[in-house]
């Protein structure tokens, strides 16, 4: 083949392949004549389909919202089989909180600068991990960034947002979860209740789990009434982070 | 958008993705609509062009082409595959009066590109105008055109080669560069 007859057959498969497609051997052909990675004609014949199409037509409300769900799938639960017995669990917890809180004091961060606490728990490196936020589908979190910060073997971590909505602490408050790959997912350990009142710039809150949270795999922050809940409906899952 | 929209969007940014579906979803659909037999079958169109979307988005250079020109070739692509899985022709204005909207519709602002593939098509011979429309906007296959009006298959190919070769010249410009871009 000349080179003429060669981009004679070139072009011709580029006009065939935007107009209609091509089948398998055509397609083999094109990319043996190297170029299956010209887009220009499809660009072309795009183009005129974009020239002809008139006012555009809105999609179906449920449409739009089959695209999303597709596109962000819901934050993955852990599911963990049933403790065997509960009957001795609640002396363990009792005990080991009472432990667990002390040690906790020792070694309280500072409250009066969360961000150097943060900043020095990340540097300290060892198992310290450092994850984003991933908003969910509910609107309060369609504008929030930010990271989860957790050290499981200190049992503590910082939580940063940027652009998280301002909350009324009369009205609601924002509750954290950590979901344990080794307790029951139903029960999320409680990661504690914390206000948002800063409406620019990055706010970054303590985490405080009410118990050891022995393998975290999810953190989850829910809005709930003032003072949180012992169990969420999880029907304002605004955020989440996976370990 | 930004161009770091469409590459957010291609890494799964949750934001970047819900603003690629309020930007572009009646793009997509008004496309899908024209070149599927059913609604149903439109949407599930649609759902495939913006997962076809997703994996392309980090491909985009605004030096190529506008956002709306990026979309619909994604969309064109997907269409005619379907088109082509179904081994028929999707429902279609009536074959013999293939147009372009009256002037003063929104497509030929959409984007540079669009309004240079109007202004290409104006200057077609009538005949090659004729062919690349029913080729391209209604879906037709060449040898259903040829029939249709008469002509030599040979001669439909030709017009509709010729007609997009003139287009994609004035969308690529006489240095070979891309035009100017929508944003």
């Amino acid at each position: 083949m000349s080179a003429n007859e060669r981009q004679d057959r070139l072009e011709e498969l580029l006009c065939d392949r935007a107009l209609e497609g091509l089948d398998d051997a055509a397609t083999r052909e094109l990319a043996s004549l190297g170029g299956d990675a010209d887009w220009s004609y499809d660009l072309a014949a795009a183009a005129i389909d974009l020239a002809s199409l008139g006012p555009l037509e809105e999609p179906p409300a449920d449409l739009r919202a089959k695209l999303l769900a597709r596109a962000l799938p819901e934050p993955k639960v852990v599911k963990l089989p049933t403790p065997r017995s509960r009957a001795w669990v609640g002396w363990a917890f009792a005990a080991a909180f009472a432990l667990l809180a002390l040690a906790a004091w020792l070694r309280r961060p500072s409250v009066l600068d969360p961000a150097r606490d943060r900043a020095a728990l990340i540097a300290r490196g060892g198992d310290v991990k450092v994850v984003p936020w991933k908003a969910t589908a509910d609107p309060a979190g369609a504008s929030a960034s930010g990271d989860v910060v957790w050290s499981a073997d200190g049992q503590r971590g910082y939580m940063r947002f940027h652009g998280l909505p301002k909350n009324d602490p009369q009205k609601t408050q924002y509750q954290l979860w950590i979901f344990d790959a080794e307790r029951d997912d139903r029960y999320p350990v409680d990661g504690g209740v914390f206000d948002i009142d800063a409406q620019t710039g990055d706010v970054i809150v303590p985490i405080t789990p009410k118990v050891r949270a022995h393998k975290a795999v999810l953190f989850a922050i829910t809005i709930e009434p003032p003072g949180g809940v012992v169990v969420s409906k999880r029907e304002h899952i605004v955020l989440t982070a996976s370990l | 958008m930004s161009t770091s929209t469409l590459h957010a969007a291609s890494k799964g940014e949750p934001n970047a993705i819900r603003a690629c579906i309020d930007a572009w979803s009646a793009l997509v659909w008004t496309l899908a609509r024209r070149a599927s037999p059913t609604r149903e079958d439109a949407e599930d169109a649609v759902q495939e062009i913006f997962l076809d979307l997703w994996k392309s988005a980090s491909r985009y250079d605004p030096s190529v082409a506008s956002e709306s020109a990026f979309v619909a070739t994604i969309a064109r692509r997907r269409l005619i595959d379907r088109a082509r899985a179904r081994k028929r022709r999707p429902a279609a204005e009536p074959v013999s009066e293939p147009r372009l909207p009256p002037s003063g519709a929104a497509s030929a602002d959409m984007c540079v590109e669009a309004s240079r593939a109007a202004a290409a098509l104006d200057s077609l011979r009538p005949e090659q105008r004729d062919v690349l429309l029913l080729s391209t906007v209604h879906g037709l296959t060449h040898e259903e055109i040829a029939e249709a009006r008469g002509m030599p298959l040979g001669t439909v190919k030709a017009h509709a080669r010729r007609g997009l070769i003139r287009v994609r010249a004035m969308l690529v410009g006489a240095d070979g560069a891309s035009g100017e871009v929508e944003r």
